[in-house]
């Protein structure tokens, strides 16, 4: 292969030679072989200096020669090389084109990398925030994803020992497993289950819905856990309710129907005994009034449609029609009844109506859950700018874990519940009129065996005085 | 002598009304206003019928029926059931495991009770 050659040696070989040739110059003129091989030095230095600088260049200067040298020989040759050259050149403009289109796709990859990565951690944390638990399982039924709501009850992977495996709930299992291998993907499908949770027992609706591919294949299936303890709670009590309400209407109604009966057949001949038969008739009427009240008023608080009349009134007198109403059914059952009111004017500003009934309940249910021979008192007194009724019994108490709850509507306590009907309805009236409409407090202490006091606080006053004695305070300047 | 009856119920007004009515018709009847003194009073006086409430403190009438049947002594005695209740029971499955005579939905007439309790104690009679 024969070599071009570089400048370097195209320069070096001339700057020696002339090097040579001026020195020798100098020397038979100035007779000075200092100067001579000084001049000599020189010159072979400039040379050098200029090679490199040239050399610099050069394999630029090269390339392009080639280059340009190859496309001429290209365009005019017809042979071999020029073919391959120009096939290669081709072959090496395509690649760099490539090679630019692959850089811009991995760039536009990578920001959709980002974005998709950023959306999937924004859906994490939307899921994270809900409160409802969401399970999301492979197409193998293995757990893929539960958001923290769903951490919390079945445990995470770092905490292995506490973690719940979904074969572990069988119902919840086949659920998955039939959600994701029926053919229908659109539709939800739903289980119920019961799981203790921390111990303690708790109970779950499951919604199962299908994620399939484009070619409707399965690709996992999403789960949502709904915690219905309290819709299955609020079902029973409500059927309790019903059962009661059935109970309680239907006892009055056996004793007016019974004794109606025996007045018409003539099996009551002593006109005496006649008035008291009609007597309790009319008692049980009025009992049957009271529990519809009850169930009426409550429906109305419920759809917020109640009317409020209040108006002024001595409190011992309202005490006076509440105990009356009561008297008889404690006279059937042979308990006593005393009445402790203060000797003092109590004013209050109430509605009549609802607040006989609500004392009525708590002296109802005194005498309810008080055994024969037993006592209920109803008291009132004056306590600074209050009234204090109290309502006290000798009966058998209410359980401390039950108290929390006596004022929900149709709670009843389970330990009484034997002992005599209900409808779970009179005390959540009594807490509504105490505390929402007449602006007092409710409380109750029980001691089992030895029973319950409950005491209503009222303000005092009545509206008039109110507003006399505001006026008069507004006139004379003073402040409230 | 007249047969004797004993009448469970927590609504003293019911067991007047079945005494009322049943006494007029030559029962002798004892009431109780719940299950475990019914039972006291059902081993003390071995009465040919017993008419019971369902929902009653103390003992209920299913408790005190299931009582009675498992007492040898007390076993054979017929049993008339009262229930407000009126749905959520078995009346037949009732009738049948606990050898209820009959089971009477409140308001009940004391007119068909007396019916009930004669054609009881007469099928009873003729059985025995």
């Amino acid at each position: 292969m024969k070599l071009r050659p570089t400048i370097w040696k195209t320069l070096l070989l001339p700057s020696v030679s002339f090097g040579v040739v001026f020195s020798v110059i100098l020397y038979l003129f100035s007779q000075n072989a200092l100067m001579a091989a000084a001049a000599f030095g020189a010159s072979c230095a400039t040379c050098v200096i200029i090679a490199s600088i040239v050399n610099r260049h050069a394999e630029t200067i090269c390339a392009r020669l080639r280059r340009q040298e190859l496309r001429d020989r290209g365009a005019v040759g017809t042979g071999l090389y020029s073919q391959v050259m120009q096939e290669a050149f081709d072959l090496l403009n395509r690649s760099e084109s490539e090679a630019r289109i692959a850089s811009n796709e991995k760039t536009k990859l990578e920001a959709a990398y980002h974005a998709a990565d950023r959306k999937t951690s924004r859906m994490e944390e939307t899921l994270n925030s809900l409160e409802t638990p969401v399970l999301i399982t492979d197409g193998k039924d293995e757990l893929l994803f539960h958001n923290q709501a769903a951490i919390r009850l079945f445990g995470s992977d770092d905490q292995q020992s506490k973690k719940t495996q979904l074969s572990d709930i069988p119902a919840l299992q086949q659920l998955v497993q039939e959600t994701r291998t029926r053919k229908v993907a659109t539709e939800h499908r739903s289980a119920e289950f019961e799981w203790a949770v921390d111990g303690a027992e708790r109970a779950f609706r499951a919604k199962s819905k299908n994620i399939s591919s484009q070619h409707g294949s399965s690709l996992g299936v999403v789960t949502v856990l709904e915690d219905i303890v309290d819709e299955r709670l609020a079902k029973t009590r409500h059927a309790e309710f019903v059962s009661s309400v059935s109970h309680e209407l239907k006892t009055p109604m056996a004793g007016i129907k019974a004794y109606i009966e025996l007045l018409m057949d003539g099996d009551v001949e002593e006109p005496e005994e006649q008035q008291e038969l009609f007597g309790y008739i009319d008692n049980q009427v009025d009992r049957l009034t009271r529990l519809v009240n009850n169930m009426l008023n409550l429906a109305r608080i419920e759809s917020g449609v109640i009317k409020i009349t209040r108006k002024d009134y001595e409190l011992n007198d309202v005490l006076r029609k509440a105990f009356e109403i009561v008297q008889p059914s404690a006279e059937d059952k042979n308990i006593r009844m005393v009445s402790e009111l203060s000797d003092l004017y109590l004013p209050v500003h109430l509605d009549d109506d609802l607040f006989v009934q609500a004392i009525v309940n708590l002296l109802s249910n005194a005498v309810k859950y008080t055994p024969a021979g037993g006592e209920v008192r109803l008291q009132s007194q004056m306590e600074e700018t209050t009234a204090v009724i109290k309502v006290q019994d000798s009966g058998m108490g209410i359980p401390a874990d039950s108290l929390p709850h006596i004022f929900e509507r149709f709670y009843r306590v389970p330990e009484n519940n034997k002992a005599a009907a209900g409808t779970g309805l009179g005390l959540a009236l009594v807490h509504y009129v105490s505390t929402d409409i007449h602006n007092g407090q409710i409380s109750v202490e029980s001691v089992i065996d030895q029973g319950s006091c409950f005491s209503i606080t009222l303000p005092l006053g009545h509206r008039d005085q109110n507003q006399k004695k505001l006026r008069q305070q507004q006139l004379a300047g003073t402040p409230q | 002598m007249s047969l004797r009856i004993v009448a469970c119920d927590d609504e003293a007004h019911i067991t007047r009304a079945i005494s009322m009515k049943l006494t007029k018709a030559g029962f002798d009847v004892v009431t109780a206003s719940d299950g475990q003194m019914g039972w006291e009073l059902i081993q003390q006086e071995k009465p040919s019928l017993v008419i019971s409430d369902l929902q009653m403190p103390r003992m209920d009438g299913l408790s005190l029926c299931r009582m009675i049947r498992s007492t040898p002594e007390t076993a054979e005695i017929p049993f008339i059931l009262l229930t407000a209740k009126g749905f959520g029971l078995d009346q037949d499955e009732l009738i049948s495991e606990l050898k209820l005579s009959a089971l009477a939905v409140k308001p009940f007439s004391p007119r068909e009770l007396l019916k009930l309790v004669q054609e009881t104690l007469g099928v009873t009679a003729s059985l025995n």
